[in-house]
């Protein structure tokens, strides 16, 4: 995307005088900027998000009064966290406590680069992309650590350390996940991975039910590693059932507790950004990314009224037993059926790849996540080690050999 | 290079923290996570509800033992009527002993409620928390409806009653007993059976009865310790032994017995077992009566001295009244049974890690309005 | 086997309670919370029974007097708890028409200040039973931070700073009426007290030349009573246990015990107190002030407005 934003540049007559370096320099920054400003965007829409879905799982409205449905609340809590004092502790370490908030957000914006948000829009693709994205998101720990370390508060140290130990420990079986795809693509571009996810296949190559090529769908142990990943995923961005470093009913807020203002706001910024991170990676090693799920125009029409027939029965299923029940989703599923068989236009716009779809993907994912957040209790720490070494790494090593061991008897792959 | 100096590290918890439920503070001893020695510091809350009733007459001293217990006023109330009652020998009315244990047991259920909730939520799940309140909040309606009040009734007088109730009271407590039955379905879905859950409270803070009973701990964590002592059921006072109920015990269903996990789900069994009585209880309500018939003209109990129990909310509550013959009490002291539930976590809390403390500490179910008065 | 067992069952549990969530997400309908200013939960009303007003004690906030009714009898001041409730009254003169209440009961008193707290109020209704006329009500206008109450060149912020906002003076009487007040209640009680201490001179020393042969004999009696009284003063006064304080309290209960006490100690309790001078210092012979907790027991042994009574009348005359 550099590369075509640079030549753009240069196509100007004006321009062009500015010489490639030149270009290239302003290219690079207008693209930093643009990934900056979605992670901003994003972290505000996500913010909203999540309070909405929360208040909605806990029978509660959520945020109502700043703009329709107080869609506009949490640019207002932005303007206000951005107004409100920095306030450094005295005995603090200053310099790390400054610099902690922001190695963070960089640490997890800087990924992005790295990210097909669809078969175009790319900023920098890398041959090692899923490498690079694994490897920077781990300096994520430093800055929690710095800023746990610097702001001399015991509690804050406790939320560091915690961090630094779950972080560690969870980055191994999500690395080995992350390889088992790998060893079936063989390729560490995150490019090629989407590539290798497109069209319709049989489920698990012989189950006879037309499902996307998705790495998920790809092989059993696939479909486990998915799971694992992202339970392994959520631990290593803090987020419940996993979220000891900031666990507020025992460490108050963990490492920010001596934090507020703006560097306090670049925490909140950088733990939206890396869970958007997270649904990223899953739904491109493993959803197909930008890919759609149907194969063609009549693809998606047939998938939609099979998705509609499956909620209509759903629905009439938990009726005859009497309970309660929205037709909410019924709803929506019926409306785009019926879109995708009167419009065909709309239909191949459903089976072609594009932005849509990873966005589709991330959300769900999100929504995943948030899900898990506002259901389940906390575990300890230790028990967090616990599932972490004994649970999730057996797992997830077993997983990889059966991936081989599979890739081998289908003949995929040969010795 | 020199030798690591390792040494243990004093943690203040509170009295501005999270989930130290009110303003106490622990002095925590921890070497890393492990917490080896615990020391709670109370009187953040102190209002001196002793000394101000010395100072007011027998009626006046009612809203103060509501605030005391602010989460089960109504039981507080109840306890300290009893007490003067017992003192000038009054005769209630049929109608004003069901309703007060229609009043008392509904504000269990509301007590429980919040400590179910809380309890999940120190473990950190919110969510079973807001369904918690929002049962509680029926059932504050229903105390709205009765007494003009939502938290702070001063509805239970000496000799009756403040109100009878109104119309449509019967009517929406039975509704709101219909409902009830699946709501605590649905906590038991969402946290008492969550393998998390059970991770974080079951085998945790083990109270064994030997320790239970020496620090005089009672009520749902003396009984969670498998000790069948339920004043309602040992001595009954009021119109309890009329009532067919089940006092539910510890059993250690998911650990040892008197976890934290059974100190969780005897408390939501005691709801059921409220929601029980109060049913018996409305179904047999006198229709006829007035409850202010038995109020006195002039509360002067004669010279002497008593102690009333009741089993409230949080365990055994205890008036020790003192009177000389006049309008104003000499002393009354409140037995308050969250002070000694509390003085126990250094015993169970020991060697466990900082979110047990706070596991443990949920488990309990403290009142700081209480423990302080 | 149980390590697979633990892993089944963990995920089981995890998934029973994502799916209470999920009903919960897919049910708007079930959502309980109310858009406050734009909602308001719905109040319960019902009528028990008392005079025309059919919202008494639906729900407890706002306390109101309606002072047309109030025959000045501070039964409400008593019964409050917090002493939330400040009220002055003055006798009226004999060719002052006060008027009568809803009632019936013709009005003795002028209510010259009728001052409610809300700042110290704690809701407790227990001062809207005693009262005869059930004047003072508690309603259920749980919203009284509000713009259109006292003065409106007051920002909300300074609303909750200010307690002297939550203070409301419901007596109609002007301000310069109840300095007026003031000052002639004042000079009276003063005047009454110099001719009642100079008659009380005179009785005394008739009294002194009379019982000359007897005082010694009275006066050890006097110690003695003086003695008991103070025992059971230092238990009940125990927060200030002053023995200068108590020493003072032991005279002034003597003086009350021997009935021939010196006339310089009984003049200054009524001088003292001109800013609140009790209704009884008044209207009857002027006493010497006794110890708060013994006026308060005996105002309320000798009270009219006790709740039961005013029940029963009430009923009489409906």
């Amino acid at each position: 995307m550099i590369q075509a934003l640079a030549n753009w540049i240069l196509s100007f007559d004006i321009l062009a005088g500015l010489g490639n370096p030149i270009a290239w320099g302003l290219s690079l920054f207008v693209v930093s900027a643009l990934i900056f400003a979605f992670v901003a965007v994003n972290a505000i829409v996500l913010v909203y998000f999540e309070r909405k879905v929360s208040a909605f799982m806990q029978v509660r409205l959520g945020p109502m009064r700043v703009g329709k449905f107080g869609s506009l609340q949490t640019v207002a809590d932005a303007l206000k966290l951005l107004q409100k004092e920095d306030i450094i502790p005295r005995s603090a370490d200053k310099i790390l406590f400054l610099i902690g908030p922001w190695v963070i957000l960089v640490a997890s914006v800087v990924t992005f680069a790295a990210i097909p948000f669809s078969d175009t829009l790319l900023a920098a693709n890398m041959n090692i992309g899923l490498f690079y994205v694994v490897s920077i998101s781990s300096i994520v720990v430093l800055g929690i650590v710095m800023a746990g370390w610097a702001s001399n508060n015991k509690w804050s140290l406790y939320g560091a350390m915690r961090s630094a130990a779950q972080i560690i420990s969870y980055e191994i079986p999500v690395g080995i996940t992350l390889i088992a795809v790998v060893a079936v693509v063989g390729s560490l571009n995150l490019q090629v991975i989407v590539q290798a996810q497109g069209g319709v296949g049989n489920l698990f190559h012989w189950i006879p039910l037309p499902l996307p090529n998705w790495f998920i769908f790809h092989n059993p142990f696939l479909f486990l590693a998915a799971f694992i990943y992202l339970i392994g995923a959520t631990a290593e961005i803090n987020r419940t059932p996993f979220d000891i470093p900031e666990s507020e009913s025992e460490l108050v807020a963990g490492f920010m507790t001596e934090y507020s203002g703006l560097r306090w706001a670049l925490f909140f910024l950088s733990e939206y950004a890396n869970a958007t991170l997270v649904a990223f990676l899953v739904s491109i090693v493993f959803l197909g990314g930008w890919q759609s799920p149907f194969a063609d125009y009549a693809g998606a029409q047939i998938g939609f009224l099979v998705i509609t027939l499956v909620a209509v029965m759903w629905t009439l299923y938990v009726k005859a037993k009497a309970q309660r029940l929205s037709i909410y989703p019924v709803g929506i599923s019926l409306v785009i059926t019926l879109a995708a068989w009167l419009f065909p236009g709309f239909a191949v716009w459903l089976a072609s790849p594009g932005l849509f779809w990873m966005l589709m993907k991330v959300a769900s994912i999100i929504f995943l996540l948030m899900w898990f957040r506002w259901t389940f209790p906390r575990l300890r720490v230790d028990q967090l080690m616990y599932v972490s070494w004994k649970v999730i790494l057996p797992i997830s090593l077993v997983n990889l050999m059966g991936v081989a061991v599979w890739m081998w008897l289908t003949g995929e792959i040969q010795f | 290079m020199g030798r690591l100096h390792a040494e243990e590290m004093i943690l203040n918890m509170g009295p501005q923290h999270p989930s130290t439920h009110g303003v106490l503070r622990l002095k925590l001893r921890t070497d890393g996570e492990i917490v080896s020695h615990i020391e709670p510091v109370i009187g953040y809350l102190h209002r001196s509800f002793e000394k101000h009733a010395e100072n007011l007459e027998y009626q006046q001293v009612t809203p103060f033992c509501g605030r005391c217990d602010y989460l089960a006023a109504m039981g507080s109330e109840h306890g300290y009527a009893m007490a003067v009652e017992k003192m000038m020998g009054i005769e209630l009315p049929e109608r004003v002993e069901y309703l007060r244990v229609i009043f008392a047991e509904l504000q269990r259920i509301a007590s429980h409620l919040v400590a179910v909730g809380t309890f999940g939520l120190d473990v950190g799940a919110i969510t079973p928390f807001i369904y918690c309140f929002r049962e509680r909040e029926l059932i504050l309606d229903l105390f709205e409806m009765a007494s003009g009040a939502r938290l702070l009734y001063n509805y239970i007088w000496i000799g009756g009653l403040a109100h009878d109730i109104p119309p449509g009271f019967v009517e929406k407590t039975y509704e709101f007993l219909d409902n009830f039955d699946t709501r605590v379905a649905e906590y038991n879905q969402i946290l008492t059976g969550n393998k998390i859950f059970i991770e974080r409270a079951a085998d945790i803070g083990v109270m064994t009865p030997e320790v239970a009973i020496n620090y005089g701990v009672t009520g749902p964590s003396l009984r969670a310790s498998g000790v069948n002592i339920d004043i309602r059921r040992t001595q009954p006072y009021s119109i309890y032994d009329r009532f067919d109920f089940d006092v539910p015990l510890g059993e250690g269903a998911q650990g040892t017995v008197g976890d934290s996990w059974d100190r969780y789900y005897v408390r939501v069994r005691e709801m059921e077992e409220s929601a029980r009585i109060i049913r018996q209880a409305l179904d047999q309500l006198p229709v006829e009566g007035d409850v202010k018939s038995a109020i006195p003209r002039r509360i002067r109990p004669p010279k002497g001295e008593i102690y009333s129990r009741s089993e409230n909310a949080r365990g055994e509550l205890g008036y020790y009244v003192v009177s000389n013959g006049k309008n104003v009490p000499l002393r009354v002291k409140m037995r308050s049974p969250a002070f000694s539930n509390l003085s126990v976590i250094n015993e169970i809390g020991q060697g466990w890690m900082i979110s047990d403390v706070i596991a443990i500490l949920g488990s309990l179910d403290i009142v700081l309005g209480e423990i302080d008065r | 086997m149980s390590y697979f067992s633990n892993i089944t069952n963990a995920v089981g549990t995890l998934i029973a309670g994502m799916k209470v969530t999920m009903g919960y997400f897919v049910r708007p309908r079930e959502h309980v919370t109310l858009q406050y200013p734009d909602e308001v939960w719905p109040i319960p009303t019902r009528n028990i029974g008392v005079g025309e007003l059919d919202a008494y004690n639906t729900i407890r906030s706002k306390l109101t007097v309606n002072i047309d009714d109030c025959i000045g009898c501070k039964a409400c001041e008593r019964a409050c708890p917090v002493n939330c409730i400040h009220i002055d009254t003055y006798k009226a003169g004999p060719d002052d028409d006060l008027g009568i209440t809803s009632n019936g009961t013709k009005k003795k008193l002028l209510t010259a200040s009728f001052i409610i707290d809300m700042s110290e109020c704690m809701f407790c209704d227990l001062c809207t039973p005693p009262c005869p006329e059930k004047c003072i009500t508690m309603t259920p206008d749980y919203q009284f931070i509000s713009n259109d109450n006292l003065k409106t060149d007051v920002t909300p912020e300074q609303r909750w700073r200010d307690k002297n906002l939550l203070i409301y003076q419901f007596s109609k009487v002007s301000e310069t009426e109840r300095q007026r007040l003031k000052v002639e209640a004042e000079t009276a009680a003063r005047a009454k007290a110099e001719m009642m201490a100079v008659k009380k001179a005179a009785a005394a020393k008739a009294a002194e030349e009379k019982a000359a042969a007897a005082k010694v004999a009275e006066e050890k009696a006097a110690r003695a009573a003086a003695e008991a009284v103070a025992v059971s003063k230092t238990i009940q006064e125990n927060t200030k246990n002053n023995t200068s304080e108590t020493l003072a309290e032991t005279n002034t209960e003597t003086v009350l015990v021997s009935e021939h006490g010196t006339s310089a100690e009984e003049t200054t309790p009524a001088t003292d107190t001109v800013t609140d001078i009790p209704l009884e210092s008044i209207s009857s012979a002027v006493t010497p002030e006794a110890p708060s907790e013994l006026t308060a027991d005996t105002e309320v042994v000798e009270s009219p407005v006790d709740h039961e009574a005013s029940t029963t009348k009430e009923s009489d005359n409906g």
